[in-house]
């Protein structure tokens, strides 16, 4: 929940940032205007750069012309000229020349070099441009000099030179034709430096082209006197490119003729001049540009000069302003909240009171007194209140002397719009009214009370009566079921016993049948037995017979075995082997012979054990008969008694479903009494009830009337 | 009464955060190290405290303006005692504790102790006043700012030209550098027709009678060492009453020289920075003598160019000892302090050139 001191410090803070907003806005407004001035001013400094170096080349265009219009050289290349006049092929010697030179560069110095490097003119041209800038600068601004004739052949040298042939050069042939001008920055790889060529013609005395002096001066020591005298700040970078990006010089590292056209610091570059800010070697820079302008008659070099300054460099008092913007805000932050905090203190505090006192008035506590200071808006407010506590404790105090009886009190109506008081007043005219009222109802209901209790009291004593009669014919009934239970679980027993006896009767008709059924089967086994036994006795006999023809046969075989040893006897020593065999033949018939008697002597018991079982069988057979007459008549006499005990456990059966039926009845009998018994007993006690509401009625009736009788009117 | 109290500090900590987020940016954590091993002791100290004095303003200057890519360099500089045992000592450490990005390293003698170790570790090593051809010669990972010691001759013997002398002598420390300067201007001189008598010492010495004695009857004499040898052996000379005229190696460009009384009337090759009207070194000689009080040696400016040189080098490059090697490796052109310098591809020597010169009344003066 929002306290109203969390607001208005709220309320505070945000004012103090919409002015801390429009500071940092106004900062960043002055930063981008000093910006926009320092670029500006960068780019004037990029052109006076250009300027500079255009006036120094063309200062050496200047001094050069001066140069070869002196008589000396005039003289020197004339004489040149009257030479190279005279020869028939002054082509041909000039490239005879060019190769000497060219040897001699990589060896040993030819004399007809050394006749040109070292003349006269080649010694005060040294002094005046080679050894004077040296002496002076500690370093070679003049890298070479070279003087031609008209020919283009090389009459004066300085300098480190492996061409004496010059006619051919775009540079040499510009100059003859449109007069002293500069080529392109080149890297001159005798020296190992970049160099600008200079081309100044010579002329004679009518002005017309006689020669040129050909001059490579250093490129680095013409950009950086240029760079040096406008150098404004610690981090200023400059770079020179020609027009279609290619680096010439750098004030850091860098690589001669490197494509810097896909570099951010000339990516960006959009007309002759401007500046923008772009990340460099990882440091937000300004860069400011500008194009070669020219000088005085010189076109000037085809460059592009671009200066760049570390943004925290060039902005530093933008940022220092910055800072202590951010100061101050952060002061103004911290002030404003104590200020915020006082002031709301101040509010919250009053209000806070005001709040609690209202809370306890909500609770009913009319008794909190607040403090009440100053004159503003919020005491005013405090004494209202006050006020109106004051009215509300006397509305409770009319409220107490009603509720102590007093309704003669008078309700004090403040103003024609007080319809509190207006409400009161009518709530005392409405209670004196009701009040009369009820105190005559209560005078009516006290009697109609006591004439309710005294009917009650009669009939509480009725309903006792008649619940004791009640209890009495329960419990009769109680023991006249006791009793049928008793009947019907006898009759139970009896039926259960019959059953079982019936259950009896008819297990033993179905064994008698069985018996019957066994007996027919073992007479049909004895007639089987009968049979079989007669057929044997049969076959006995036909054994009997087969055993007297073995034994005949034994006979004759031992007959012809005593013959058989005779005539083998009669043989000698040829007949032994065949007397042998006769004894053998008459052994076997010896031994069958004694076999038949053995099976006719157990033929003979075989018979006689026959005959036996024929008359046992027989004797069984009659046995049978009998038997199975005698289970017939034990069928018919089981069969009669098992009816009889069925028709008597049926009769026991139809007793014991009345007797049950009996019992529900008296069950149903019972439950109905204590139905009437619980009914006749609640009864009494709502009669008890009863009587005791009407006696309660009665003394409320009584009450009512002496409280009523306590307001006054 | 917990709420407003909690309401309070809420907007206290708002505040405070809102505060903290307009702060200015102090820049990114990130630093470059670089090891340097010079001669903070020992025969070249006063050499190696000028160069370090330069390399730590460079590295001041840079470091103000959000240093090389956002990151700051953090020089890691450890004293040779111009001694080639404790060179490679301090070199092992540094590697084993630092592992900087590459190193520099001042005077031949340590140059060429420490190059196979920078070839073995594959980090770049740049000589600063490191004349000796043998330091770049066969080694991958090894370059030089400074000129080589054949850099002296044109100038030399352009001075010895001009004095017209016949017969020269040599004194010369019998080490690296000091034999190679010998070496190169004995047969330069010869090969102009002139005479050379040469007469060595050892780095130790200081009583160069016995040297002095040898070469009193020569034209002119030339002294090819560094430092304190360099100093002492040219007072002795005058002590001896030599008449002729005395050359020194370029190791005597310091301004420390130029006032000494021994040296007035000394020739010698030196870099183009003490010409006053030279003005691209005048503005960092002006904040060098602001900052330490003395004049901006050729020392000093070496160390500080060449912080200037590879920090350009190194924009928008990673960091990596092989980046570093790479952008050397490329080849580059420069204008410094020194003049313009280029570098061809897969050369490894950043060479300034020198020009003739002579001290007289307390300064240098360019012939």
């Amino acid at each position: 929940m929002k306290t109203l001191g969390m607001k208005l410090i709220g309320g505070f803070l945000l004012l103090l940032l919409m002015i801390v907003a429009v500071a940092f806005y106004s900062s960043f407004a002055s930063q981008k205007s000093l910006q926009d001035s320092i670029g500006q001013s960068s780019v004037f400094v990029a052109n006076e750069m250009l300027v500079n170096m255009n006036m120094a080349i063309y200062d050496w265009i200047d001094r050069l012309e001066q140069r070869g219009g002196t008589q000396v050289v005039r003289m020197k290349v004339e004489e040149s000229n009257r030479e190279f006049d005279a020869m028939e092929a002054p082509s041909v010697y000039m490239d005879r020349m060019d190769k000497v030179w060219t040897a001699s560069a990589k060896g040993e110095l030819s004399p007809s070099v050394l006749k040109v490097t070292g003349s006269e003119l080649s010694q005060e041209l040294r002094s005046q441009f080679l050894t004077h800038f040296e002496t002076k600068l500690g370093a070679q601004i003049v890298d070479k000099f070279i003087l031609t004739n008209r020919y283009g052949a090389t009459v004066a040298a300085l300098g480190a030179s492996a061409q004496y042939r010059f006619d051919g050069g775009a540079l040499w042939r510009k100059a003859k034709e449109s007069g002293s001008c500069a080529g392109d920055v080149e890297l001159d790889e005798e020296s190992g430096q970049p160099v600008i060529p200079l081309a100044v013609p010579v002329t004679d005395a009518q002005g017309s082209f006689s020669g040129m002096i050909l001059v490579w001066i250093s490129a680095d020591s013409i950009i950086r006197n240029a760079v040096i005298t406008y150098k404004k700040y610690e981090t200023t970078q400059v770079r020179l490119t020609t027009i279609d990006g290619k680096l010439i010089y750098a004030t850091k590292a860098y690589r001669f003729m490197e494509d810097a056209s896909t570099k951010a610091y000339f990516r960006n570059i959009k007309g002759d001049s401007g500046s923008f800010v772009s990340v460099d070697g990882g440091r937000a820079t300004l860069f400011s540009y500008a194009r070669s302008p020219g000088y005085l008659g010189f076109a000037g070099m085809p460059w592009i000069l671009v200066v760049g300054n570390d943004v925290s460099d060039v902005l530093a008092p933008s940022f220092a302003l910055r800072n202590n913007i951010i100061l101050a805000s952060g002061f103004l932050f911290v002030l404003g909240i104590i200020v915020a905090l006082l002031i709301s203190r101040s509010i919250t505090r009053p209000v806070a009171a005001l709040q609690k006192a209202a809370a306890e008035i909500t609770r009913g506590n009319l008794s909190r007194v607040i403090e009440v200071r100053g004159r503003d808006e919020l005491a005013m407010l405090a004494r209202s209140f006050l006020e109106m506590q004051t009215a509300l404790l006397g509305i409770a105090a009319f409220a107490e002397r009603i509720a102590s009886g007093d309704l003669t009190v008078q309700a004090v109506k403040r103003s024609e719009e007080d319809s509190l008081g207006i409400s009161l007043e009518h709530m005392l005219e409405n209670l004196r009214r009701q009040t009369r009222e009820i105190q005559d109802g209560a005078g009516v209901l006290a009697a109609a009370a006591s004439e309710i209790f005294t009917s009650t009291s009669q009939f509480a004593s009725n309903s006792s009566e008649t619940a004791a009669a009640v209890s009495q014919t329960t419990t009769t009934i109680e023991e006249v079921k006791q009793t049928a239970h008793l009947s019907n679980e006898k009759a139970k027993q009896m039926a259960d016993r019959a059953r079982r006896t019936e259950e009896i009767a008819q297990a033993g008709r179905v064994s008698v049948q069985e018996t019957t059924q066994v007996i027919g089967r073992i007479q049909e086994q004895m007639d089987t037995i009968g049979e079989s036994i007669t057929r044997l006795s049969g076959q006995s006999a036909s054994i009997g017979e087969i055993t007297m023809t073995v034994s005949g046969l034994a006979d004759q075989s031992n007959l012809l075995a005593v013959n058989a040893a005779i005539e083998a006897a009669k043989a000698g020593e040829q007949g032994r082997g065949f007397g042998v065999v006769a004894q053998e033949i008459k052994s076997l018939a010896e031994q069958s012979k004694r076999a038949t008697a053995q099976v006719r002597s157990i033929l003979a018991e075989i018979q006689k054990a026959t005959s036996g079982a024929v008359m046992a069988t027989e004797q069984g057979t009659r046995a049978v008969e009998q038997g199975m007459k005698q289970a017939g008549e034990a069928k018919d006499s089981i069969e009669s008694l098992a009816e009889t005990v069925a028709e008597a456990a049926r009769g026991a059966a139809q007793i014991a479903a009345s007797s049950e039926q009996q019992l529900v009845g008296m069950d149903q009998v019972a439950m109905a009494m204590e139905s009437i018994k619980v009914a006749s007993v609640q009864g009494v006690e709502g009669t008890r009830q009863l009587e005791l509401g009407a006696q309660n009625l009665h003394g409320v009736g009584q009450k009512m009337k002496q409280l009523v009788e306590l307001y006054r009117m | 009464m917990q709420k407003p109290v909690k309401s309070r500090l809420i907007v206290f900590f708002v505040i405070a955060a809102c505060i903290a987020m307009c702060a200015p940016e102090v820049g990114n954590a990130d630093t470059i190290r670089i090891g340097a091993i010079l001669s903070l002791t020992g025969n070249a100290a006063e050499y190696g405290l000028n160069m370090r004095d330069g390399i730590l303003l460079a590295v001041e200057e840079i470091n103000k303006h959000g240093g090389v890519n956002a990151s700051r360099i953090d020089m890691v500089i450890e004293d040779s005692k111009s001694d080639p045992k404790a060179a490679i000592e301090a070199f092992n450490r540094i590697e084993l504790t630092r592992h900087p990005l590459f190193y520099l390293s001042l005077l031949s003698g340590v140059g060429v102790a420490l190059a196979p170790l920078a070839d073995e570790k594959k980090v770049v090593l740049v000589g600063l006043a490191t004349a000796a051809l043998a330091f770049t010669r066969g080694h991958e990972m090894v370059y030089r700012y400074y000129p080589l010691a054949q850099s002296d001759m044109p100038p030399l013997l352009r001075i010895l030209r001009d004095l017209k002398v016949k017969k020269l002598g040599i004194i010369y420390s019998n080490e690296e550098y000091g034999i190679e300067e010998q070496k190169l201007l004995s047969k330069a001189f010869e090969d102009i027709g002139g005479t050379v008598l040469v007469q060595s010492f050892e780095m130790s010495t200081t009583d160069f009678h016995q040297q002095v004695n040898a070469v009193i009857g020569q034209g002119a004499v030339y002294v090819a060492c560094v430092g304190a040898n360099l100093r002492n052996a040219i007072h002795q000379l005058r002590e001896a009453g030599y008449g002729g005229q005395i050359l020194m190696t370029v190791a005597g460009a310091d301004p420390a020289f130029f006032v000494a009384p021994e040296m007035q009337g000394v020739f010698l090759a030196s870099p183009i920075i003490y010409n006053p009207s030279y003005l691209y070194a005048r503005e960092a000689g002006e904040k060098f003598t602001a900052r330490f009080q003395r004049p901006f040696s050729m020392f000093a400016a070496n160390g500080y160019d060449f912080l200037k040189l590879i920090s350009g080098l190194l924009e928008d490059r990673p960091m990596t000892r092989q980046s570093v090697r790479d952008v050397l490796a490329a080849g580059f052109e420069y204008s410094g302090i020194f003049g313009h310098v280029r570098v061809r591809p897969g050369e490894h020597e950043m060479a300034f050139p020198l020009f003739p010169t002579r001290i007289l009344n307390g300064a240098l003066t360019y012939l």
